[in-house]
């Protein structure tokens, strides 16, 4: 408990560092927190959006608000990845009045170094996440590939964390509905 | 319904980050929106500082106008004391405002 207490406090410290930093305009600062959080927020962005370059369209206007309106971060994750939320709902809010991308798979997973099979399953995976209703999805993809809480979920999607518990759950019986077994 | 063996699968796989170029883009972009920011805080100071030196210069008419002591205008408006006439305080304001301006230009490299 102890050494989790002080990994903590030496993340908060280095978190108020960054933010110091970036309000200063350093653009390492920026480059450091891209290069900890950026694959995270892409992921959640394009989970929501479903489309690659929304979802960098979302990454890269979510770390240029950093810049524009500095602030205290005191959890940069937490923050940067509400932040892409709030933003790719925006992007899909539009999208949809256009009435566009019904069905649609979602580019979350690298096979590039799988077997066949398993490059298959992915594929099958991406198909199903895609056709997941969005609050699941995001869900979803934070508790599965980010390693979450649902209690990290709640703040960040603006729920609570039995609300968030509940979609992750009817999330993961779709998907497992829609993959089948054979995965 | 039990699905904790179906969540380690999912598990499994890989995620993909961003392209490698997007990290590039942003920076980019960054060092722009930086520069933008430091030449519109030099404008605001700018403007702050020529807002009050010509506040200065129009007190020290008035002063003159009113026959306050050249040394009386100068304490006021933060310039030198150059000559026992009116309309010298007027022009130490002046020059104090040009200085000033003189001043900021020299530090954005535009002189």
């Amino acid at each position: 408990v102890s050494i989790a207490i002080q990994v903590n406090r030496a993340a908060v410290h280095e978190a108020r560092d960054l933010s110091a930093r970036l309000a200063a305009g350093h653009l390492s600062a920026l480059a450091a927190l891209y290069d900890r959080y950026g694959g995270a927020v892409y992921r959640l962005a394009l989970a929501i959006v479903r489309e690659e370059p929304d979802a960098e369209d979302v990454l890269q206007e979510v770390f240029l608000e950093l810049l524009r309106t500095p602030r205290d971060l005191r959890d940069p994750r937490a923050y940067l990845l509400a932040a892409a939320r709030r933003r790719a709902v925006s992007v899909l809010r539009r999208r949809r009045t256009k009435n566009t991308h019904a069905d649609r798979t979602i580019a979350l997973l690298d096979s590039t170094a799988l077997d066949p099979a398993d490059a298959a399953a992915a594929r099958q995976i991406e198909h199903a996440l895609g056709r997941l209703p969005v609050e699941q999805r995001q869900v979803v993809v934070l508790r599965i590939y980010e390693g979450l809480s649902f209690a990290e979920i709640a703040r960040i999607v603006r729920t609570n964390a039995n609300t968030a518990a509940s979609r992750y759950r009817y999330g993961i019986a779709r998907l497992r509905e829609l993959v089948g077994d054979g995965i | 319904m039990e699905h904790r063996g179906f969540e380690n699968r999912l598990r499994e796989f890989r995620t993909k980050g961003p392209p490698v170029a997007a990290r590039e883009r942003l920076l980019t972009r960054a060092q722009d929106a930086v520069a933008d920011r430091r030449v519109r805080q030099w404008r605001a100071r700018r403007l702050g500082l020529a807002m009050a030196a010509a506040f200065a210069v129009a007190l020290a008419a008035n002063l003159a106008v009113n026959q306050v002591t050249d040394a009386r205008i100068a304490a006021l408006t933060g310039g030198p004391v150059i000559a026992q006439h009116d309309g010298a305080a007027i022009a130490a304001a002046m020059h104090q405002r040009a200085r000033m301006l003189s001043m900021l230009d020299h530090e954005r490299g535009w002189d």
